[in-house]
């Protein structure tokens, strides 16, 4: 009888063992990876399928090309003016005529307009004749004259976007003025291929839009995704893990898109109310439902600086966000505390919140 | 009676092997993982231009074409990599620096060249950036 004992005990060891791997076996990994909106984007799903996965893996990918059609700044090589982005026919009208827009590109300017607004315009779609000056965006960065920066200023307006939603219209006042969506279509972008995975009922996927981490469901087996955030001054460290699901995780910082000249770095964070780089802060990161929000509220925060930043993130639902000082100090909003483990980076200092 | 406790034993050891066997192969899988050796990956245009494998390789620098006479520089030492030069005009994947954890990246979206480390699974699932 004892023997009984014994075998049916082995043969449950056995069935857990197979069961073990007959679940991991259904679910597949499928990964891709494109260059679209001047980024890399890489996006893995988890199916059954492999017609599937490649199936809805164009579709996300597709939502990208969507979105870059429709809210790129310059015109496409070999590209007819009349195929050209919303964003370039409002840019070219504007102090002249209303536009008509797509709903995606209404939408994101409204949500970009009301960040404007929550912020105290710092953050501020219509910085275009600035990020121009800087040369971000093109070939040649250098630091401009004060007085050149006055005058693209005076073009920098978010209160002069006006939107008709009625007409889908879209009418920037001042003749030369322009809309740049830098710290929002990526986040939208990813927001729309998350919700196209979702209704072709992907369960679990991980977007990576250039940085911009969008995290679908949990991990296959799960338990929650583990997002690592990159050390702002090491590209081969992280200071911080996130374990989210169903979230967004955008990192900002000024050691991406910089440049150098007389030793100083010279970043495209720029504080729509000087016209110059915001310097309290080297890195922010938000973490929140919406990809769209996250993208959007990096930049006020890392523009309004550590105190007045964390301030207006604790003011939000549901946002959570790290701030990494100049100082090599760093903070957090309490809501991240049970998500958030911090490496032993010893050249930061963790200071809490 | 006899060859009943007979069938018994063979149940059993058949079992046990079984049980052997099985934690022997996942063991195998595990270490298999364990051992896929850190390495450095090339792309152009989303292509795999090159793969080399990182702990062993030596000192050296790869110019990697790009399309229309563009160009990106790959430097390579024992164990990291990183992007030394580029001919684009935003500079990022030469800011990025040195790279050499699995998952890290160097993007130059100009050209549409990147590299990344690939390896056994690292401690996250991706990096914020």
């Amino acid at each position: 009888m004892k023997r009984w004992g014994l075998i049916i005990s082995l043969l449950l060891l056995v069935f857990t063992c197979s069961g073990c791997v007959l679940k991991s076996a259904q679910l597949k990994e499928f990964t891709d990876e494109r260059f679209l909106m001047d980024t890399l984007i890489q996006i893995t799903v988890y199916t059954d399928d492999e017609q599937r996965g490649k199936e809805v893996l164009d579709k996300a990918f597709a939502e990208f090309e969507r979105i870059n059609n429709l809210t790129d700044r310059f015109p496409k090589e070999g590209k007819s003016t009349a195929a050209s982005s919303d964003v370039i026919r409002i840019n070219e009208n504007a102090g002249i005529r209303p536009v008509q827009v797509s709903a995606d590109t209404l939408n994101i300017i409204q949500r970009s307009l009301y960040y404007a607004q929550l912020s105290g315009g710092s953050f501020d779609i219509t910085i275009g004749p600035v990020m121009d000056l800087w040369g971000f965006g093109k070939s040649m960065q250098h630091v401009p004259s004060d007085e050149q920066i006055q005058r693209a200023l005076s073009l920098v307006d978010y209160r002069k976007v006006i939107v008709d939603p009625d007409n889908g219209t879209v009418f920037l006042q001042k003749p030369g003025m322009s809309l740049d969506f830098g710290g929002v279509a990526k986040g939208y972008a990813t927001e729309e291929a998350a919700k196209a995975l979702r209704e072709s009922g992907i369960k679990h996927a991980l977007i990576n839009a250039g940085g911009n981490v969008y995290a679908l469901g949990t991990k296959p087996d799960g338990t929650p995704w583990r997002i690592g955030v990159r050390d702002p001054r090491n590209a081969n460290g992280l200071i911080a893990v996130l374990s989210v699901k169903d979230t967004s995780v955008v990192t900002s910082g000024d050691y991406e898109r910089y440049f150098e000249e007389g030793g100083i770095r010279y970043s495209h964070l720029i504080d729509p109310a000087t016209g110059k780089q915001a310097r309290d802060l080297m890195q922010t990161t938000v973490v929140t439902e919406s990809s769209t929000d996250a993208d959007i509220l990096n930049k006020p925060l890392f523009i309004l600086g550590r105190q007045r930043g964390m301030s207006f993130a604790e003011s939000l639902q549901g946002v959570g966000a790290i701030f990494v000082g100049a100082d090599k100090q760093v903070t957090f909003t309490g809501n991240l505390a049970d998500k958030l483990e911090f490496t032993d980076n010893s050249d930061y200092q963790i200071i809490g919140h | 009676m006899r060859s009943m406790k007979n069938l018994n034993y063979y149940i059993t050891a058949g079992l046990l092997l079984l049980v052997l066997v099985s934690f022997a192969v996942s063991h195998l899988v595990q270490r298999q993982m364990a051992e896929g050796d850190l390495r450095l990956e090339i792309y152009t245009n989303g292509q795999l231009y090159q793969k080399i494998n990182l702990p062993e390789a030596s000192t050296r620098e790869i110019m990697v074409p790009a399309a229309d006479g563009h160009y990106n520089v790959v430097e390579i030492e024992r164990g990291r990599a990183r992007v030394k030069e580029s001919d684009c005009p935003d500079q990022i994947c030469v800011n990025t620096g040195w790279v050499s954890q699995p998952g890290q990246t160097a993007i130059c979206a100009p050209n549409k060249f990147n590299i990344v480390i690939k390896g056994k699974p690292g401690k996250v699932d991706t990096i914020s950036y």
